[in-house]
């Protein structure tokens, strides 16, 4: 077999000649190369070590296992040596490229499912015999998956890129690439966990989904809010409307390898025998027909090269050129991890140091007042109920970390028990500039629970504009988390070091069990919200990418950012000028925020109602009618502070007005509309507050 | 693999009959059997059906739990037999993968204790010149992975890690760990990094007794043109060096201007990573509050640029520890430059 094969490539790095890159990343380029003594065509890989801080430890260790695994799924080093600064693995050479690389060209919509399934059977061969030999891949994802023209299939990078794993050098980092955990599975998410076997068959059942759609399911998201859905969300899936082409045992097999518990998915050796992959053809039949007509690969890479060059030359924003390079580096499928949970938290704080832009500076501002404000409110809070104070706050510290599992736990149940109604009543866009509103004011009754529904709309078509739209407002909400999680930082300075978005989560979640438990009334408005974690992902995941990342922000901030929904309801109908967008987005993210301290609020009154009821323990029917009565008080009154907030930003905004000549009138209209709603929202809350 | 098992398991046998069956098969290797194909490919399907027969009985088959007493038998039946010997000088000549089964089962038996006694320890602890030849086989790249393997697991017990450090073939090392080969000279620089730190009152007396041709031979490495040799054999350097047990073997190292002059060097390597790993290491020198005259002399000479080197050092990203030991060192530095008396 292959292990005598290797001896015949020389080690010096005269005897290869490099060619066209046919892949390239963050630090290392692979090329397709001529080895010279035998003409023949092989993929060097150059990794540039110096770029790898703190040890080679693992880079050691992965080029031992590279060259002692053998099997015809698995891309193998023939050698490898080290050249000047740079590791040159010399690999062979897979003339189609990644699947990634085909779908980003070819097949923006993912493959057919007889494709899919001959790739994934033969991946998962190629990881039946890693597991089987104590070895974990670790970046399984679709990037990795490597075809030939012949159609054999291979999973390629065993781990060379393994110095991304590390921590040290921040700043370099942060702007060479910003990976996504798009693939990574909850436990490996969670501090003190690590890599277990079983992490590589939530990858690869990610990797199912990546290869049915054309992009993983949480792939457009900044990596915290995908580190946060990943471990709070239920696991993405198939939608039902959207993926019906698939059959069930695809659905199946992939719903095996998304379960959250890990002692839950098969193994490799056992998924290999269900019934999916009885069906499977072998690739040389389904894959090979793939690439038809298509160009060389390395022209291939050469145009992703230049759209992501066009990409980042058009993104003049420091914090969307951010964006758009993690966005590429998505796109050119570089295995761009950054497992340092402390590092994405440094990353999430940076980005504000370093952004200039005028606007984003008036956020500080704002900021600093929404926390002080925030500050003010939870010390009052403080006064008033300390014991409680104590609870939520150690819960929020745990959160960070590892999220308590019955939360967890209770959101699954929650989740299942809604998922057949969800879709129903989720569905129905709401379109109109009053409707939003409608279920805002809904959302404070329910306490923040409706609103995330709005944003879902299916139907909503995408203009050009969309995709400007997309980067930008992801970039925002990368800034929002930030925020979020500064504003943290100053409500609980004293005993907290590390703050993530997950303690507005955990507090979230608490919220979410009981108000569940509670009364047949906020039902039909938990089920809205509840759609949105388990069902709308999926639907999400189904529509375009771009979409994807319009509609993305609202699913893990969902608790933040309801009132956002009615800009972007706008812009949609409206605005095909995607620069508006932003400053919108941005206002309203704001209020997000503040919508979001309210939902933290009325779970901690809501804890203090219930007693010394756990978490996700029933509140006693008795307590709800004075409970909602206080709480529509508390809501009625924050509500009203915050529509001052939001004129006060509007206010800022006609400011901005005058950069934006082109699109002033649109712009106008809008704002009036704006203006409309929030007398809207204050008229209702006065009514709210009467009643 | 199900195939051979099946043919394995027609006729169950006992541990004793698998060690002699395995002893058959490995002796049945010779050379006259080794320089005829036909013959030699029939010998090596024995060979590799009992030792997949072997991995059953020692790790089961992924359904079937292995039989500890099955284990111990076979285990105590293979030191007895002889077979471990077999077993390593044969290496060279097996497939691929049968190499890789026979290094498992080689890591399970070392590990079985049989009666309160670990018996393959033993064997290997009456047998050292077998991992002489484990070690040796660093040179053929073929097998240097997997005899790696074996050696790491026996360098985990302290007695064979103090053989190797002490017999000649460690001086390989210094030759191993610079292999073109980069897998292999990983391998190699992982068995080395292992037998310097995991048993530190060994380590310790065999730098006690071999300090200055140590020493002598580790320069090399740091000043190796290899830019990953360079990079290893430095943070390996701070790993074993400033370790407590060997602060007797640090004071003397940090006392010599030769190493002083090494680490300055690097201080001014291209890379970034290397500079910051040599400062870790260069600042026992300055720290040092019983520096000899020559070193004081040295700073002293360098100060200026010393000063702005370690000024530049690290811009952008180290901890506040590091800043702080920074700052700490460049006063040092300072205060050496200004002692009048080192001027004469």
């Amino acid at each position: 077999m292959g292990g005598g094969k290797k001896s015949s490539y020389s080690l010096n790095h005269e005897d290869y000649k490099l060619l066209e890159e046919v892949g390239y990343g963050a630090s290392a380029t692979v090329y397709r190369t001529i080895y010279l003594p035998s003409n023949e065509v092989v993929a060097v890989k150059c990794l540039d070590l110096d770029r790898c801080n703190s040890n080679l430890d693992n880079i050691r260790r992965e080029a031992q296992t590279m060259s002692l695994i053998d099997h015809p799924n698995l891309i193998k080093a023939f050698c490898s040596f080290v050249v000047d600064h740079y590791l040159w693995v010399v690999m062979p050479f897979m003339a189609e490229g990644s699947c990634l690389h085909l779908m980003k060209i070819a097949y923006p919509d993912g493959f057919e499912e007889a494709v899919i399934g001959s790739i994934l059977k033969e991946t998962l061969k190629a990881l039946e015999y890693l597991h089987q030999h104590g070895h974990i891949h670790r970046d399984v994802k679709a990037g990795n998956i490597l075809l030939d023209t012949n159609g054999v299939v291979k999973l390629a990078d065993f781990g060379v890129s393994a110095c991304m794993f590390d921590s040290g050098d921040r700043q370099l980092s942060r702007n060479t690439f910003t990976g996504t955990p798009c693939w990574m599975a909850p436990e490996v998410l969670q501090p003190g966990t690590g890599y277990d076997f079983k992490a590589d068959i939530w990858s690869f059942g990610i990797t199912a989904l990546e290869l049915a759609h054309g992009h993983a399911p949480f792939s457009k998201y900044p990596p915290m809010k995908v580190l946060l859905m990943t471990i709070n969300s239920a696991p993405p899936g198939f939608d039902y409307d959207r993926d019906k082409k698939f059959s069930k045992s695809f659905k199946e097999m992939v719903a095996m390898c998304l379960v959250k518990d890990q002692t839950k998915r098969p193994t490799a050796e056992r998924l290999l025998k269900h019934t999916f992959f009885k069906k499977v053809k072998p690739p040389e039949l389904s894959v090979k027909k793939l690439f038809a007509d298509l160009p060389s690969l390395w022209s291939r890479v050469k145009t992703l090269q230049l759209k992501d060059a066009a990409q980042l030359a058009l993104k003049k924003m420091p914090s969307s050129e951010q964006e758009a390079i993690s966005q590429s580096e998505y796109q050119r499928g570089v295995s761009a991890w950054n497992f340092d949970l402390e590092d994405l938290k440094f990353q999430a704080s940076m980005v504000q140091d370093d952004d200039e832009i005028p606007e984003i500076r008036e956020e500080d501002e704002h900021m600093k007042s929404y926390m002080n404000y925030k500050e003010n409110s939870v010390s009052a809070l403080n006064a008033g109920i300390p014991s409680l104070k104590q609870d939520t706050f150690s819960s929020e510290q745990g959160s960070v970390g590892a999220v308590p599992l019955g939360e967890l736990d209770s959101d699954h149940q929650v989740e299942d028990g809604l998922k057949k109604n969800s879709s129903k009543t989720e569905l129905p866009p709401l379109t109109s500039g009053k409707d939003p509103m409608q279920a805002k004011s809904r959302c404070q009754t329910a306490k923040a629970c409706r609103s995330q529904s709005g944003p879902l709309t299916p139907g909503v078509e995408l203009s050009h504009s969309a995709s400007e739209r997309a980067g930008k407002s992801e970039s925002r909400s990368k800034i929002e988390n930030q925020q979020v999680e500064k504003a943290h930082q100053v409500r609980r300075a004293p005993s907290f070091s590390g703050p993530l978005m997950l303690p507005n989560r955990a507090s979230a979640n608490r919220l979410k069990d009981s108000s569940d438990d509670k009364s047949t009334t906020n039902l039909v408005q938990i089920k809205g919200r509840f759609s949105v974690t388990s069902e709308n992902v999926d639907l999400i995941k189904g529509s375009q990418l771009r979409k994807t990342a319009s509609v993305g922000d609202w699913i893990l901030e969902s608790k933040m950012l309801p009132p956002s929904r009615i800009p972007k309801e706008l812009g949609l109908d409206n605005i095909p000028a995607s620069i508006l967008m932003p400053h919108l987005q941005n206002l309203f993210q704001q209020t997000s925020i503040q919508q979001d301290l309210i939902v933290n609020l009325l779970s901690s009154l809501q804890l203090s109602e219930a007693g010394d009821a756990s978490q996700h323990g029933k509140s006693s029917p008795q307590c709800i009618p004075e409970y909602n009565g206080s709480v529509d008080a508390a809501v009625s009154e924050r509500e009203r502070m915050l529509l001052v907030k939001i004129s006060e930003l509007q206010a800022r905004m006609s400011s901005l007005t005058d950069e934006l000549t082109t699109e002033k009138l649109k712009y106008m209209q809008l704002q009036q509309r704006l203006n409309g709603m929030s007398n809207q929202g204050e008229d209702w809350d006065r009514r709210e507050s009467e009643s | 693999m199900s195939f051979s098992f099946l043919k394995a398991s027609r006729g169950p046998k006992t541990p004793l009959e698998l060690a002699k069956a395995v002893k058959d098969s490995f002796n049945a290797l010779d050379s006259i059997t080794v320089a005829e194909v036909k013959a030699l490919e029939k010998a090596m399907e024995e060979v590799e059906k009992n030792i997949v027969a072997m991995k059953v009985m020692l790790a089961g088959d992924g359904e079937v739990e292995p039989n500890p007493d099955q284990v111990s038998q076979l285990t105590l039946e293979v030191c007895n037999e002889d077979v471990i010997a077999l077993f390593i000088h044969k290496l060279p000549i097996l497939g691929w993968e049968a190499r890789k089964k026979l290094v498992h089962c080689w890591s399970i038996m070392l590990k079985q204790k049989v009666d309160s006694t670990f018996c393959c320890v033993q064997y290997m602890e009456k047998h050292l010149e077998l991992l002489d030849f484990l070690v040796v086989c660093y040179d053929n790249k073929e097998i240097a992975l997997h005899c790696g393997g074996m050696l790491r697991e026996c360098i985990k017990l302290p007695s064979l890690a103090k053989y190797i450090l002490e017999s000649p073939s460690f001086e390989l090392f210094f030759k191993f760990v610079e292999l073109p080969n980069f897998d292999v000279a990983s391998d190699a620089y992982s068995t080395f990094k292992d037998l310097l730190t995991k048993h530190e009152s060994a380590v310790s007396q065999y730098l006690t007794d071999n300090y200055t041709e140590f020493f002598e031979q580790y320069e090399k490495l740091l000043t190796s043109p290899n830019y990953v040799t360079r990079r290893q054999s430095l943070k390996l350097l701070s790993e074993f060096l400033l370790e407590p047990p060997n602060s007797h073997i640090m004071k003397r190292y940090i006392a010599e201007v030769g190493h002083l002059k090494v680490m300055m060097n690097l201080l001014k390597d291209s890379s970034k990573n290397i500079q910051i790993s040599a400062f870790h290491i260069f600042k026992v020198f300055v720290a040092n509050p019983n520096k000899p005259r020559e070193i004081k002399l040295i700073l002293a000479k360098n100060h200026e640029r010393l000063l702005a080197l370690l000024n530049n050092l690290g811009k952008g990203g180290e901890d506040d520890q590091f800043e702080e030991e920074k700052e700490l060192i460049m006063k040092e530095i300072e205060k050496v430059s200004r002692l009048a008396n080192l001027e004469s």
